[in-house]
């Protein structure tokens, strides 16, 4: 460690600079203009205090939003952590062309989300759709996907996933390629069988990166507004909203500055509490490393 | 789940009876099918995005179609940079993606160094700090930022959208620095220090060199999520020709409108260079992120 009082201050000084003018300070600001009554069309904003937090509870598009967004991580981050943890069981096996299939696994996570939302808006055309046209192959009937609003929530849930679930698989190789063989051959002379093996070995081996892994998507997907917006803008009858299209439709389709703000309080109330969580998860990785 | 193909304990191999062999053997073929079933699930869209992108108009409303066609045309190619002028916004891109990479190094290292080689107070809470940002709703920011943006008059420019990313990147960019930093030996350092350079000067004559994996590393990924950057781009850009390449294929071609092919070729345009510079990197960007995410 080098000794200097000052000079670490001044390495710091400008991404300090940049997040205080980019999060801190707009933080700050965007609490404030929670509790005011201004709009695109307000000069001068009034303090109304908790009035729109008051609002929001009386608002029965937000209460379908926030019933969509409980759901909303059940759908993604299960399925982001689980598809992710099976590929990466899979990858960590020997096999032909590994390599190949590593890389090309990868790539939804390296594609821009707006091509993303674009490929999956042609997969579900419910006209020549090739998702539709294996229904119709196999003897089905035309899903009618995004324009039902009872299972929207459900298939807009399958892009996102396809899109975060390389992180997870990523991640968890690493932790299962660190894993030492001889525990396995340890256990093989034992006699244990492929899913005592999973159960006892594995999964306590990488149980630190999974919690960690299924907080940071959990984080990301509550956050997610990208693929949503373009593929539906949070239709069909909201039932495709989440926390953040929300407030975005608010903010910029009928420009209610404060009420969109009041959203966002919400969204880092709840995101508190869980990066708490990740702290807690990671000092606890960091005892175990 | 795991190492089926591993032979169990016991006789080696040849000794053993020929049912046995025989039923290692199947249980090997089906692993791999399992694998490549599952693999061809999770990769069919790209495929599709691809075969679509290329495939000719009258093929591509016919039932059954095919999922891989014929008769390949690179037509629609032609049309987004020929009459759509696609590079014209591909251009805004770059230099977004290409600030903030410089700007994201330019930041992050000197933190970098500071979290990594000196001990002073407020250093735990600075670290965790950062770490924050990529958890942070920006729902609650973009109001505050675009009030702001606009009253200073910045709003609608490439800047905003420069200064936005590189803050947004900095959490990867300064743990991936720092977990590459630490792993320089501190007596480089020494060494350098008695040979006369200044502290400072330890970070771009000492570190960044040695580091070199690390930086290009970060710079990929700072590019990448200049690249790929689409709320700020949407809110904040309201002139066209300004448009970064993300918001203007939306613009230009709406996806519900009637060329598919179109749609794919463009969204094939604007992935390839994002996953072309990952996979150049790949293998620090993993160490960079499982030391930032997971080690903390």
């Amino acid at each position: 460690m080098h000794q200097s009082k000052i000079l670490p201050y001044l390495l710091l000084l400008p991404a300090a600079v940049l997040i205080v003018a980019v999060v801190a300070y707009p933080m700050v600001y965007g609490i404030t203009l929670s509790l005011t009554d201004r709009t695109l069309h307000s000069f001068e904003a009034d303090f109304i205090g908790l009035e729109n937090f008051r609002k929001l509870l009386q608002d029965d598009r937000f209460l379908t939003v926030a019933g969509n967004s409980v759901l909303w991580p059940i759908y993604t981050v299960i399925g982001s952590v689980l598809s992710g943890f099976l590929l990466a069981l899979i990858l960590n096996q020997n096999f032909l062309g590994r390599r190949f299939a590593r890389g090309i696994l990868l790539v939804p996570w390296t594609v821009p989300t707006v091509a993303v939302a674009f490929v999956w808006v042609w997969l579900y055309d419910p006209l020549v759709g090739i998702f539709n046209q294996i229904v119709l192959l196999v003897g089905g009937s035309r899903l009618p996907f995004m324009s039902n609003v009872g299972m929207a929530q459900f298939w807009m849930a399958l892009p996102v996933t396809w899109r975060f679930y390389p992180f997870v698989m990523l991640m968890l190789l690493a932790g299962l390629q660190a894993i030492d063989q001889e525990l396995y051959a340890a256990a093989g002379v034992d006699g244990a069988n492929m899913w005592q093996r999973f159960w006892h070995i594995t999964l306590p081996m990488v149980r630190g990166i999974l919690g960690l892994v299924t907080v940071l998507e959990f984080i990301w997907l509550f956050n997610h507004f990208d693929i949503i917006w373009i593929m539906t803008g949070g239709g069909p009858a909201d039932a495709t909203h989440n926390f953040a299209t929300y407030a975005y439709y608010q903010g910029f389709k009928t420009f209610k500055y404060a009420y969109a703000s009041a959203i966002g309080v919400v969204m880092l109330a709840i995101l508190f509490f869980s990066s708490l969580v990740y702290l807690y998860l990671q000092d606890r990785m960091e005892i175990e490393l | 789940m795991t190492d089926t193909n591993r032979a169990p304990p016991g006789a080696p191999f040849g000794a053993r009876g020929f049912g046995w062999r025989l039923q290692w053997a199947l249980r090997k073929g089906l692993l791999h099918l399992l694998i490549a079933a599952v693999i061809i699930v999770f990769i069919f869209p790209i495929w599709v995005g691809v075969d679509t992108s290329i495939k000719p108009a009258n093929q591509l409303r016919k039932f059954p179609t095919s999922i891989l066609t014929t008769s390949p045309t690179m037509e629609k190619y032609a049309q987004a940079l020929g009459p759509l002028k696609l590079y014209r916004y591909m251009g805004n891109t770059v230099i977004v993606a290409g600030a903030t990479t410089l700007l994201g190094l330019l930041v992050g290292s000197p933190a970098a160094y500071a979290l990594s080689r000196f001990k002073f107070r407020g250093r735990s809470f600075f670290a965790r700090t950062v770490l924050l940002i990529y958890m942070f709703p920006p729902m609650l920011l973009i109001i505050p930022l675009y009030l702001m943006m606009t009253a200073v008059r910045v709003r609608d420019s490439l800047f905003s959208l420069i200064v936005t990313d590189t803050t947004f990147a900095l959490p990867f960019s300064i743990w991936m620095l720092k977990a590459f930093f630490d792993t320089v030996a501190r007596d480089l350092d020494d060494a350098a220090l008695i040979d006369g350079c200044t502290p400072l000067s330890v970070l771009y004559r000492v570190l960044l060199p040695v580091s070199g994996p690390g930086v290009v590393a970060t710079a990929v990924f700072c590019f990448m999520l200049g690249w790929g950057e689409y709320l700020f781009a949407v809110t904040f850009i309201t002139t066209q020709s300004l448009q970064p390449i993300t918001v203007a294929v939306y613009a230009l071609i709406s996806p519900f409108a009637v060329d598919p092919s179109l749609l794919m070729a463009t969204s094939v345009i604007s992935a390839i260079p994002p996953v072309i510079f990952f996979f150049a990197a790949q293998k620090w960007i993993v160490q960079g992120l499982m030391a930032g995410a997971i080690k903390g």
